[in-house]
């Protein structure tokens, strides 16, 4: 395997982040589903494993999240849980204990990831079981990355969620020991792969692989590998969606999901054709999990989770329906981890579309690449993970049509360590970097490129 | 409601005898005592005030001088024998010195001020709300309960920041989408 010494990311040294045992990774582990993982772990063409990971899930954990399904499709619950959601997070948590609660919503500060991530642990309730507490960082590309702490069973809603947007588009998730339901695809340097097994999926194969060659013991592995899993579902980002559109794989996914970036519809066409089956874009952030979702370019509709969702000016007032602002979000459904209006940083507007209520215009985050100096496309999440450490409170990074590089930075940080950052990444492009007031409010997109090629649409 | 001074109780117990507050008095004894002297039977089962615990004994002492003023035992021996047996006084024996109740003048007008409290009496001159806020300024046990309560908030950070730093929960558990 290619090391990448000039790659700052300590974390992703293989196999330097597991800790548990199988039996701990997969407390359900049954003989069939120990099999599926055997297989996908031994398999000739198997990328090179640098992480493990179960789904942690209890009887009560599984038990939970498939009654969870039936509820999504009951509807939208009623708004009833949000005021004891704020009674129980003023008497337990330690940000708001010892302030009056609020008479209602409105009342409640807004709170957003500055907050968690200089607090995270004022933000967890006193009476929250921290036994199986797992954490995730944020990816960093709305501004800085934070922990988040979460439990297995939150981590793991993603499951049901997919299985309802799926439901409502005809589709099944069938799972099962002798099937592989899901494959999660990135396309960096680095990145965590691994096999696993879903126990909500009664022991369907799960895995996570990054296409970037140097992932791979040969470069045909990647396809020998995923036609041999023929997932029931391909999950990635707008970039790693294209690269995987670009392998002459022979199976075909019954969908794909695309998330972390905004998925444009030139993109979303390619991967349709290409893979012939529904391609879905959903929207999330990893403090509260997915929130919406889209079969088309059109609004991206609500999912019908415990989340209350506000858009929200920049001086903090509601917007009236159809007003573009800044999504805002209240949620209990993460115990350790109450959301009260926690502004996402990301903007849209809300309004009702058939009956339901929907975001429209949401403004994700682009899908932007960079070109090196050697001509190699570098994606904005790398930049994201070399300048991330500097300390910067926000930075803008614009490559234009002659190849080169500005970055405007708010912070302290050493313009030259931020250059040598990008360098590790990008080359011998012409850089500037200059330090300039990027207010806190404004949310700049941190990545824009005029050269050709550089988005991913 | 009837009103004491405030300022006559902290003087009465700075001019608490020194013997109330030697070693050889015998507790019930004088227990016994302000109970007659309140209009009540003497004390019949001493054993109460016979436990093995030196401060509390010498801080019912010093209640029993200070509710040796009229006005408070004009209000009866069960009002004062329960506010003698009280578990407040208990906490109160652990936190402070008995002998502070004579000689410091907060803890002095703190003992005045809980027992007003204790025996539905209110401050000369101060509305409830008056007298609570005051006895707020004084009261160990609240300062107490205060430190306790930030101690075990701190210990709940560090506990918090201990698990998400685990290793255990940086292996984390598997994703499924991409957010």
């Amino acid at each position: 395997m290619t090391t990448h010494t000039d790659y700052p990311v300590a974390d992703y040294e293989p196999m330097a982040a597991t800790a548990l045992t199988d039996n701990e990774r997969w407390p359900l582990l049954t003989p069939a589903a120990e099999g599926m993982l055997s297989r996908l772990r031994t398999h000739p063409a198997a990328p090179l494993y640098n992480h493990a990971c179960g789904d942690r899930l209890t009887t009560t954990a599984r038990d939970n999240l498939h009654a969870y399904r039936e509820q999504l499709h009951q509807g939208f619950p009623p708004p009833d849980w949000v005021m004891p959601l704020v009674s129980r997070a003023y008497a337990t948590v330690p940000r708001y204990r010892g302030h009056p609660v609020p008479r209602s919503l409105t009342e409640v500060p807004t709170t957003d990831r500055h907050d968690l991530l200089s607090h995270a642990e004022s933000h967890v309730p006193d009476d929250a079981d921290l036994t199986n507490l797992i954490v995730y960082r944020t990816s960093g590309s709305r501004g800085p990355a934070a922990t988040v702490p979460m439990t297995p069973e939150f981590c793991a809603l993603d499951l049901p969620v997919m299985q309802y947007i799926l439901s409502t588009l005809g589709i099944p998730l069938q799972g099962g020991p002798t099937r592989v339901s899901l494959v999660n695809v990135y396309h960096q340097p680095v990145a965590y792969q691994f096999a696993s097994v879903s126990t909500y999926l009664d022991g369907a194969g799960v895995v996570k692989v990054n296409l970037h060659p140097s992932s791979w013991r040969t470069p045909t592995d990647p396809v020998t590998f995923l036609d041999a899993c023929a997932p029931e579902l391909y999950t990635g980002n707008p970039i790693s969606l294209a690269a995987l559109a670009d392998l002459p794989l022979t199976t075909r996914p019954t969908a794909v999901l695309s998330g972390a970036m905004a998925l444009g519809s030139g993109l979303r066409n390619r991967l349709t054709t290409r893979f012939d089956c529904p391609v879905i874009d959903l929207y999330g952030i990893t403090e509260a999990g997915l929130m919406a979702w889209r079969p088309d370019n059109g609004p991206h509709r609500l999912l019908p989770r415990r989340l209350h969702v506000e858009i929200l000016s920049p001086a903090g007032t509601p917007c009236p329906p159809g007003e573009r602002g800044e999504l805002t979000v209240t949620s209990g459904e993460n115990p350790l981890l109450p959301l009260l209006r926690y502004r996402t940083g990301d903007h849209a507007a809300l309004s009702v579309i058939d009956g339901a209520p929907a975001l429209i215009d949401l403004e994700g985050r682009d899908p932007v690449r960079y070109k090196s100096s050697e001509g190699r496309w570098v994606n904005s999440i790398e930049l994201t993970h070399v300048l991330s450490p500097l300390g910067l409170a926000a930075w803008q990074l614009h490559q234009n049509e002659t190849e080169a590089v500005t970055v405007e930075i708010h912070g302290e940080a050493d313009p030259t360590a931020v250059e040598s950052a990008v360098r590790t990444l990008l080359g011998e492009v012409p850089i500037t970097v200059s330090h300039t007031n990027l207010a806190r409010d404004a949310k700049p997109q941190r990545y824009s490129s005029t050269l050709a090629g550089a988005l991913v649409v | 409601m009837t009103e004491v001074p405030v300022a006559r109780l902290t003087r009465r117990l700075s001019d608490t005898p020194v013997d109330f507050l030697s070693e050889g008095v015998v507790v019930p004894a004088v227990v016994s005592d302000v109970l007659l002297m309140a209009g009540g039977p003497a004390l019949t089962d001493p054993s109460p005030f016979d436990a093995d615990e030196p401060r509390w004994r010498r801080l019912v002492l010093v209640t029993c001088w200070l509710l040796a003023d009229p006005a408070l035992l004009a209000c009866g021996p069960t009002a004062l024998s329960t506010w003698l047996t009280s578990h407040d006084l208990v906490t109160l024996s652990l936190l402070v010195n008995p002998q502070q109740f004579v000689q410091d003048p907060d803890r002095r007008e703190e003992l005045a001020r809980l027992t007003l409290r204790a025996l539905a009496l209110t401050p000369t001159g101060e509305t409830t709300e008056q007298a609570a806020d005051r006895l707020s300024t004084v009261d160990s046990i609240k300062r107490h309960e205060v430190l306790l309560a930030a101690k075990a908030a701190e210990e709940r950070a560090a506990a918090v920041r201990k698990a998400m730093e685990e290793q255990r929960a940086r292996e984390a558990a598997a994703r499924y989408s991409q957010v």
